[in-house]
């Protein structure tokens, strides 16, 4: 029940912007739901995006700067985001729409629709 | 002339002290966080699980509960601990002890810290490898009690899916 809500969100998410790939993840790296091209690893891709949040906490933490909102990796052709979705999960995406602010506002979205449903 | 140690032909193994061992975990759980790090040491043990399991396979041509007997056996003598299942083998579900840990059962005296959660997400997903790669079913392997927490064993929760439903 749960699983069918949450790979709705990643739908409903790739109908309103342009993304390649994406998925919602446990805080400590466990694959909930993914949308993912076939030749992409969903276990590492889970692992390394949770990872990855977790780095950037202990950093800003560190710095006392707080808990990021966000890590967005950029490469020369697409942008990886990762948004945390309550204290259980992440929501993460890789995209190429020029439109990065409308990307985040519907992430952010769809985040806190993961985090009701969690 | 040194003689290598070996484990049914395995390639030479390493000792470590109870000491490196709770450094180099500690010291990647001050890095990345408790979630970074269940993260990382998650897939680290998944993929060491299978690779051990495989290994094992290939040496004894064993298959299901025997096979996954002498991993346990092979666990045990290599000094991991003494790990004990309990599964439905039909829902695959259930719980796995583990005394004598080699990663919790010194972490507090050897990191000097006090430990607020479990340090064995790197054994979880090692259960996890090792299941799924003898019953070719997938499961989720999550920690709940820990020696690192002052209890007397880690206990792991066995279960198909993250939701457990």
């Amino acid at each position: 029940m749960k699983k069918e809500l949450l790979d709705n969100i990643l739908s409903d998410l790739k109908n309103v912007v342009s993304i390649e790939a994406s998925a919602i993840v446990t805080r400590s790296g466990l694959l909930i739901s993914a949308d993912l091209p076939q030749n992409m690893g969903g276990e590492t891709f889970a692992a390394m995006s949770a990872t990855i949040l977790g780095a950037a906490e202990t950093a800003t933490l560190e710095m006392k700067k707080g808990v990021p909102k966000r890590v967005i990796i950029t490469t020369e052709e697409e942008k990886i985001i990762t948004v945390g979705a309550g204290e259980k999960a992440l929501l993460v995406c890789i995209t190429s729409d020029p439109n990065i602010e409308l990307v985040l506002e519907e992430l952010e979205k769809a985040a806190e629709n993961v985090e009701k449903i969690l | 002339m040194s003689k290598e140690f070996t484990f049914k032909g395995l390639p030479t193994a390493v000792v470590f002290t109870y000491k490196t061992v709770a450094t180099i975990f500690s010291s990647i759980y001050s890095l990345l966080g408790k979630n970074g790090a269940n993260a990382l040491l998650y897939n680290a043990g998944h993929k060491t699980g299978k690779f051990y399991v495989e290994e094992i396979r290939k040496i004894t041509g064993l298959r299901e509960l025997e096979l996954l007997n002498e991993c346990v056996r092979g666990d045990f003598m290599a000094k991991w601990g003494k790990f004990e299942y309990t599964l439905d083998f039909d829902k695959f579900e259930g719980e796995v002890k583990l005394y004598d840990s080699f990663l919790a059962k010194n972490w507090v005296k050897v990191t000097k810290k006090e430990q607020k959660y479990p340090v064995c997400a790197f054994i979880a997903g090692y259960i996890a490898g090792e299941i799924e790669s003898i019953f070719g079913e997938k499961v989720i392997v999550e920690e709940k009690a820990c020696m690192a927490l002052g209890n007397k064993l880690c206990l792991f929760e066995v279960k198909k899916d993250v939701f457990g439903d």
